[in-house]
């Protein structure tokens, strides 16, 4: 008895973990496949507006990324740090920009990546809009989402 | 013969790998992507260039010229500079108006891309307190007419 007794201790039950192993790299190679990586700057708190006839995201290149929305009841523009919108910070911001794009010799035009709010006043959006402008972007591009219905 | 019993000794006390260890790491890694990422519909462009107002338009094309009240409401401004309201208000909600809501508005912007070809301009006065939805579903019409040619103005 004290014979059998010690043949099962010995013969302990050992897991097979390849199984479990195959399934977490599955997952793994899952989550790695389909994660893209965003190229522009978002911010969480942005609701962009909806447009069906926008294009899909091809390069952004020369692209100068600000988010507009409302925080604490200040209407806000981030980028790097949020700030409240006023013309003089983002006549510097843009400033310093369109020096940093220029100084990488890249050819392509500017372009404003607006992120703005779909519920933000209008007057708000001209501020930028004027800023970047005054500071030689020409090209404005409204970030939207193709369909709504997933929100 | 002993010595081929000797030999076969060995094969039973083959290395095991210990997996526990990758196990972690996969583990780790697998719960660090589960973390990180975040599932969000992909951002598209609504790419417009924006000819300088004070630089004007060339005289020959006459451009379409539109007015977006606070409301949402989408006016056009005829030659007599009167203004005809096209469609109804822009939703309490802000949520977007698609083309098919807006069918007049539509059939407009069609009808001026179908007599000016790829040179169509179109001027827009915006309400101060109009919604940046209201704004973009007018440029979403305009962009499907491939009209991209848009000057934002403050005056009518």
């Amino acid at each position: 008895m004290a014979k059998k007794r010690y043949k099962e201790e010995n013969d302990e039950t050992v897991m097979d973990l390849s199984p479990m192993i195959d399934c977490v790299f599955l997952l793994l190679i899952f989550f790695i496949v389909v994660s893209v990586q965003s190229e522009v700057e978002t911010d969480p708190k942005v609701k962009p507006t909806i447009a069906s006839a926008s294009d899909p995201q091809t390069d952004t290149i020369a692209r100068i990324v600000v988010n507009v929305y409302e925080l604490e009841g200040v209407i806000t523009f981030t980028n790097e740090q949020k700030e409240p919108i006023e013309v003089a910070a983002l006549n510097r911001f843009f400033a310093e920009k369109v020096a940093d794009i220029q100084s990488s010799r890249i050819d392509t035009p500017l372009t404003l990546h607006l992120r703005c709010d779909k519920e933000l006043a209008w007057k708000h959006i001209e501020k930028v809009k004027g800023a970047a402008s005054a500071n030689g972007i020409a090209k404005v591009n409204f970030a939207s989402y193709q369909n709504g219905e997933t929100e | 013969m002993s010595r081929k019993k000797q030999g076969y000794q060995p094969e039973n006390d083959e290395p095991v790998v210990d997996m526990s260890s990758l196990i972690d790491v996969v583990f780790l890694l697998l719960i660090y992507f589960i973390v990180t990422s975040t599932i969000a519909e992909e951002e598209s462009d609504l790419i417009l260039a924006l000819p300088n107002d004070a630089a004007g338009s060339p005289d020959e094309i006459d451009p379409m010229f539109f007015v977006v009240a606070a409301s949402g409401q989408i006016q056009r401004v005829k030659e007599d500079r009167s203004l005809s309201p096209l469609d109804g208000p822009g939703k309490g909600d802000f949520e977007h108006r698609r083309p098919e809501e807006l069918p007049q508005l539509a059939s407009d912007i069609s009808e001026y891309k179908a007599f000016v070809g790829d040179e169509g301009i179109v001027k827009i006065k915006v309400d101060p307190a109009a919604k940046a939805q209201y704004v973009v579903d007018l440029l979403n019409i305009l962009k499907a007419n491939e009209i991209t040619q848009i000057t934002f103005t403050e005056n009518e």
